[in-house]
Formats: structure tokens, sequence, C-alpha cells
């Protein structure tokens, strides 16, 4: 296959699929160096995160989970939605107030200081969870030790105030996205009409008689 | 009687529990830190989800400026339980140096996959009017799926004059 002359592309990518052919596929697996997402790994993780709140101080919970927004968010700006949401908010107002806030009452360094926590996958997870089929049969087995983040956790990283808003707003649209996913097998129309039951006799009582 | 403090820098030892004082802020500091990550260490862990992407790029036809690219992929959700996909684009660069921030349109914008189900992710990228023509290379990624993504290439071509009536 040749060069597009008009195009520089080379046979390395000369990939684009025919009319009609399949369009590329991309697969979603576990990561190679854990158990996987099964309801029993999703739930020990869920109920190990709850237990570990009793062992933690709210300053560390609450500054891993501005860490872990920021992470989102700082992986967000990558994109070009991402960039041009970032370049807004940094020439705006938000951006320069924010920045004072962040310095000023020390949350950047507090938020830099700790690991991130990974909010969308615990998001997703617990998504995952309303949605598994086999939520009992997970509830009645023996209780199985949550995996522990181990060294492949994040390392903690500069939390910026404009990387923390944009991670918070990645983080709603997905709360969004997935809760009406979550409903729309079972959504009524949004335009319905539910007329009384004829058939039901009246309610006869003290004040009704 | 009146008994007044030292000027700051006075003394034979004020430089020494000067620095005492800054070595023990940031070994206090230090050890905070150190503590915090291992404290990281043995948090429960989330799993989560890796894109893997084939060999295949996606790669547009020549298109000239000021008309749309629609381009797909699919998705195959190969966990054992159900999984959000957001999809998004990386900015586009051409060789030159020209940077192309595409506002694509994602059709839909997320998807709930369930266990073995694929989905067809749509895209339409509108090329501006005033973009030179090139290759223009960037990534499709889907959020939250640590690094990864499918290469792009969206290749612009000149606009076919307009032949006279």
């Amino acid at each position: 296959m040749t060069t597009d002359p008009r195009s520089g592309v080379g046979p390395a990518e000369a990939s684009t699929p025919a009319p009609g052919q399949a369009p590329p596929r991309l697969l979603l697996v576990d990561e190679p160096d854990g158990s996987g997402r099964t309801t029993a790994t999703m739930l020990a993780s869920l109920a190990a995160r709850l237990a570990a709140l009793h062992t933690i101080s709210g300053a560390d919970a609450i500054g891993a989970l501005t860490a872990g927004y920021a992470a989102l968010g700082r992986e967000f700006a990558r994109t070009a939605d991402g960039r041009r949401l970032f370049e807004a908010i940094t020439r705006g107002r938000a951006g320069g107030n924010g920045e004072q806030l962040w310095d000023t009452l020390l949350i950047g360094k507090w938020a830099s200081s700790l690991p991130p926590t990974p909010v969308l996958d615990q998001l997703r997870n617990d998504l995952a969870l309303l949605l598994a089929p086999d939520l009992d049969a997970a509830f009645e087995l023996p209780p199985i030790p949550a995996e522990i983040a181990g060294v492949s956790r994040t390392d903690p990283e500069p939390a910026t105030p404009v990387h923390y808003l944009l991670g918070m707003w990645v983080f709603a649209c997905e709360v969004i996205a997935g809760i009406e996913a979550l409903a729309a097998a079972t959504m009524p129309p949004r335009s319905q009409v539910v007329r009384a039951d004829s058939a039901q006799p009246d309610v006869r009582g003290p004040l009704l008689p | 009687m009146r008994v007044a403090n030292d000027e700051p820098g006075d003394g034979p030892f004020a430089e020494l529990v000067l620095m005492q004082a800054e070595f023990q802020a940031r070994l206090l500091e230090e050890t905070t830190r150190y503590l915090r990550r291992l404290q990281g260490v043995f948090e429960p862990r989330a799993p989560g989800t890796v894109l893997r992407a084939g060999s295949e790029a996606l790669v547009s036809p020549p298109v000239p400026a000021g008309e749309t690219v629609e381009l797909s992929v699919e998705v195959e959700n190969r966990q054992r339980a159900h999984t959000m996909v957001t999809p998004s684009i990386t900015p586009l660069v051409e060789p030159s140096g020209t940077t192309f921030f595409p506002a694509a349109e994602f059709s839909p914008p997320s998807r709930l996959l369930a266990p073995d189900e694929i989905a067809l992710l749509a895209f339409r990228v509108p090329l501006p009017a005033e973009l030179t023509p090139g290759t223009y290379r960037g990534m499709l990624v889907l959020q939250g799926f640590r690094e990864g993504g499918v290469p792009l290439a969206v290749q612009v071509c000149p606009s076919q004059p307009t032949p006279a009536p």
C-alpha cells in the first residue's frame, strides 16, 4: 500500500476500514495484576472502603478525594474538551480566586501530599454493583478480603484548583449519565396520565361516612 | 524593670536555632508525607478497567476543510461487570505544529456496557474552514481507563474549486 500523497499517511496507518467493513474494536478488560471486576471483588472493595473510614482521619479521607478529583481533572485536561474548559477557568476570575484560596488555606499543599483516590473507578464499581445479577450470592459468600492498593498506587501529584474543578465536572457528568443509564430500562415516559381506578371501592371511615 | 528579647539574628546561637527549626519543620513535613504514602499503600484497591486497543489506527478519509468527518469504533466489554464508557479526543497536531482542538460530537456521549456487550461509538468532527490541509494526529481516549487509546488521524485535503457555470 502506498502513501497517500495528499495527506502523508503511511502504510503503517493505512488500516482505515473500507466502506461496509467493521470499524476498529476496543476491548475493555480487567487489569492484568488484579483479580478483576467481579461482584465479589467490587463488594469487598466497597466494604473495605467503608471500614477504612473508621481508621483514618476525616482530613485524610477528604484530602485523598480532593487529590482524586484533581487527578481526574488532570487526565481530562489532556483532551480537547478538557483543554478548552481548563483555559476558560484559568483565564476567568474563578481561576485567580481559586489559586488564592488554594494557596492561602494550604488546600493545595494538603491535597498534593495524599495519594489520589480513584474516584471514577469507585463510582463505576458502585454502579456495576447496583446492576449485578448475583449480588445475593456474593453476600452469602464468606467475606473476601479486599485487595490493597500496594505499590501500584498512584503517587501524590500536585493538585491545582482548576484540575480539581475539571475533575468534579467529569465526575458529575459520569454520575448523571450513570444514573440515567441505570434507570433507562424501567423509566416511565415523561408525559403520562394515570387514571383513577374506578373499580376500587371508596374508603369509608369516620371522616368519609 | 524591662527585659527585652534579643533582636532576631543576634547572639551566637541564633543562626543555629533557626537552622534547627527549619530542619525540624522539614522533617515533620517529610515524615507526614511518608506516612500518608504508606497509608495509601494499604488502602483498599478499586478493581479497574484497562483499554486494550488493536494495532489499527483510526484514519479518516481525506475531507476538505469546512466539512465534517464521521468515524466510529466498536467497544466490547470483556469484563464480568457493567462499565461506563465515555469517549473523548485529544488535541490533534499536524507535523508543522498546527494544533486543532476538535469540537467532537459523540453519539452516544456515554454508554453503560453490560458484560460481553458490544457498542458502536460514532463521532463527528466538524473541520473549521480555516484549517490548513494536512494530517492531524491525536488519540481517541476513554476517560478513566489509565493510559491508552486509539491513534487517530484526521486527513484534511484542499478544498475542490467550485466549477464555473
